[in-house]
């Protein structure tokens, strides 16, 4: 009676921590959290430049300039959010969801940006290398990161402050149909 | 060390343990991706064996965690959370050694530090725990399995609760509706 009794306790312990970690995870995965216990946020960027084209795209992000809907994620070596977010890039296992998204790598020098893309694997997406932030500050007027700044067809529509690569994903991709 | 005193020890020691390792070891069967990432970053080119090996661990720590509420059976449990420890440490000690980036997927959780020196400490003290808990449970005279595991329940709840308290407190924020 002892065992039946303590045993019991323990199995109804056990699926709480399974119904939590399962609605964690529901969580994260509707972009409600960047960990499963929460805490991702996605916000508007305040004095967002909106229906700016910058005077001149780098070459790298040649085809933000021109695609219909494009998405830059301006990312630095110096911010650990940014660190979250460049694993989560590395993590997609399809290429194809990531079409839209291209890095400006805001660092102090060539050397910390280009370590910064080996070390979490960014090389499959275009990035530009920002010394200083000079082009993104100067352009759209963006001083901080992460951020990502959302152009259809060349000209700034949106920009969003993030910590969670999935919740900004839902926020302004629209979801994909089945072919 | 009297028999009360090793008794008293062995009373926080096998709830505390058994829960850590029961959360531990549910949240990855629930939520095994996290910590697959984290194994195929550690050992490259097991890809396909990661997923087999976060299952297996995840079996082996909540089968220690029932070993040690089992009085006949806790001096095994109390070996295999000493094993388990070393395995942790050593994980840590590797993603130390190759600077691991992906979160440990510990409890579960897609965020957080990755594999380094949190997990070379808290396996070394899983370990010293272990072999704490087998020397005194010889002598000592805990209680009762029905007691053992009811407060191994409270503190699942418990550190349940800490772990989630974010996803908690987002559901019990108020809904606001705006006005048209």
């Amino acid at each position: 009676v002892n065992y039946v009794f303590g045993f019991g306790l323990l199995l109804v312990a056990g699926a709480v921590v399974v119904l939590f970690a399962m609605f964690g995870e529901l969580y994260s995965r509707s972009g409600g959290g960047n960990d499963a216990s929460g805490g991702g946020f996605v916000r508007l960027l305040p004095d967002t430049p909106v229906g700016q084209a910058p005077a001149s795209w780098p070459a790298a992000l040649a085809r933000t300039g021109t695609a219909e809907l494009g998405v830059l994620l301006v990312l630095s070596p110096v911010c650990t959010s940014c660190k979250a977010v460049a694993r989560d890039l590395a993590a997609q296992s399809d290429p194809r969801e990531l079409g839209e998204f291209a890095v400006v790598l805001s660092a102090p020098d060539d050397q910390r940006a280009e370590e910064f893309v080996a070390q979490h694997k960014l090389t499959g997406l275009p990035y530009h290398v920002d010394v200083g932030g000079t082009w993104v500050s100067t352009e759209f007027g963006v001083r901080s990161s992460p951020t990502a700044l959302v152009f259809r067809d060349g000209r700034l529509v949106s920009g969003f402050i993030f910590s969670d690569l999935q919740a900004l994903r839902a926020a302004v991709v629209p979801e994909r149909q089945p072919a | 060390m009297s028999a009360d005193t090793a008794g008293a020890l062995v009373n926080v020691l096998v709830p505390t343990l058994a829960a850590a390792l029961l959360c531990a070891g549910l949240t990855k069967v629930a939520v095994p991706g996290p910590a697959r990432k984290a194994l195929a970053e550690l050992v490259p080119g097991t890809t396909r064996l990661a997923g087999p090996a976060v299952r297996l661990l995840a079996l082996m720590e909540v089968a220690t965690a029932t070993a040690l509420l089992v009085p006949p059976v806790r001096a095994a449990g109390a070996a295999a959370v000493t094993l388990l420890g070393v395995v942790f440490a050593g994980a840590g000690a590797a993603g130390q050694v190759r600077h691991a980036t992906a979160p440990c997927g510990c409890y579960g959780r897609a965020g957080g530090a990755a594999l380094g020196l949190g997990n070379i400490l808290i396996g070394l003290l899983g370990a010293v725990l272990g072999v704490a808990l087998w020397r005194l449970d010889g002598p000592a005279a805990p209680a009762g399995p029905a007691i053992l595991a009811g407060a191994t329940a409270i503190a699942v709840c418990l550190l349940t609760a800490a772990l989630y308290r974010r996803l908690i407190r987002a559901g019990l924020r108020p809904v606001v509706i705006a006005d048209s």
